[in-house]
């Protein structure tokens, strides 16, 4: 008697290859860049900063080592720059203001700035620290 | 006559290995990436014409940075001082802190302490669970 032999059921995998590549453009397309303002600042090494939502447009404001002030990333003096970020609030009073200050600057330097976001009525700050690799 | 053409056989590039391909470089994508995310901390910057709040003193845990030294008062817990703000750091997280009603601190600070020092003594309040942190600058 002869045996029949039994086709083994296989999976086709030749769109496999397809889902990948989507799954790889997906990612690509939907991850967000980091758009932080090119200024080369120490941020201050202290854990237990909570992530900021980078969905939200924010207002960058940086001060370097050298005292100089960078409105996103243009240099220009602290007035220039408070009147840039009251300009934005008038548009979207809910934006927030990352400090990105050194961290061997004094607290006076700062302090200054708080003084004029408050005249400017920047009131939600955020004191943006260094980041470990991989967030939290 | 006849002649008899050969079949001229196409090359053919194997494509069955794209899959494997893909998928070690989606992983290779995956386990690298490096996800930038901004952390910091958060403050409410008072009113410019905001009026002083009148609390407790029991209640405030006065906290003076200079430099890099720590002063820590408090009428429950006393007055405490600190060479540098890692010892601060880990002596609060010790410290018993009695059960207030509300735990709120304040950072006195000079003009010339350095804003990473500042930033250190904030975050470990933050962290010790100080529900309100107020800083304040010597003049």
């Amino acid at each position: 008697m002869l045996k029949r032999k039994k086709a083994m059921p296989n999976i086709p995998v030749s769109s496999m290859a397809d889902i990948a590549f989507l799954l790889l453009v997906f990612f690509m397309v939907t991850s967000v860049l980091d758009s932080d303002p090119d200024v080369q600042v120490a941020l201050p090494e202290v854990p237990g900063g909570e992530q900021l939502n980078k969905k939200i447009a924010n207002i960058y404001l940086s001060a370097d080592e050298n005292k100089s002030i960078y409105y996103n990333t243009m240099r220009m003096s602290l007035p220039e720059a408070i009147n840039n970020v009251r300009a934005k609030l008038s548009t979207n009073p809910d934006l927030k203001v990352l400090i990105h200050a050194d961290k061997e600057l004094t607290y006076s330097e700062v302090d200054t700035v708080f003084e004029f976001l408050k005249e400017a009525g920047a009131l939600k700050v955020s004191l943006v620290t260094q980041t470990n690799p991989g967030g939290k | 006559m006849i002649s008899l053409k050969k079949k001229v056989e196409l090359d053919e590039i194997s494509a069955a290995s794209m899959s494997d391909m893909a998928f070690l470089l989606l992983v290779f994508f995956m386990v690298t990436a490096v996800f930038f995310v901004k952390e910091g901390l958060n403050i409410n910057l008072p009113r410019k014409n905001a009026k002083p709040t009148e609390i407790l003193r029991e209640h405030v845990f006065e906290i003076t940075v200079i430099g890099e030294t720590v002063r820590l008062k408090n009428q429950s817990v006393g007055e405490r001082n600190y060479k540098s703000l890692f010892e601060f750091r880990n002596e609060l997280n010790k410290l018993e802190i009695p059960n207030l009603p509300e735990k709120l601190a304040l950072i006195i600070t000079s003009g010339e302490t350095k804003y990473g020092n500042m930033l250190d003594a904030l975050s470990a309040v933050q962290l010790r669970g100080f529900q309100k942190v107020s800083v304040k600058r010597k003049k």
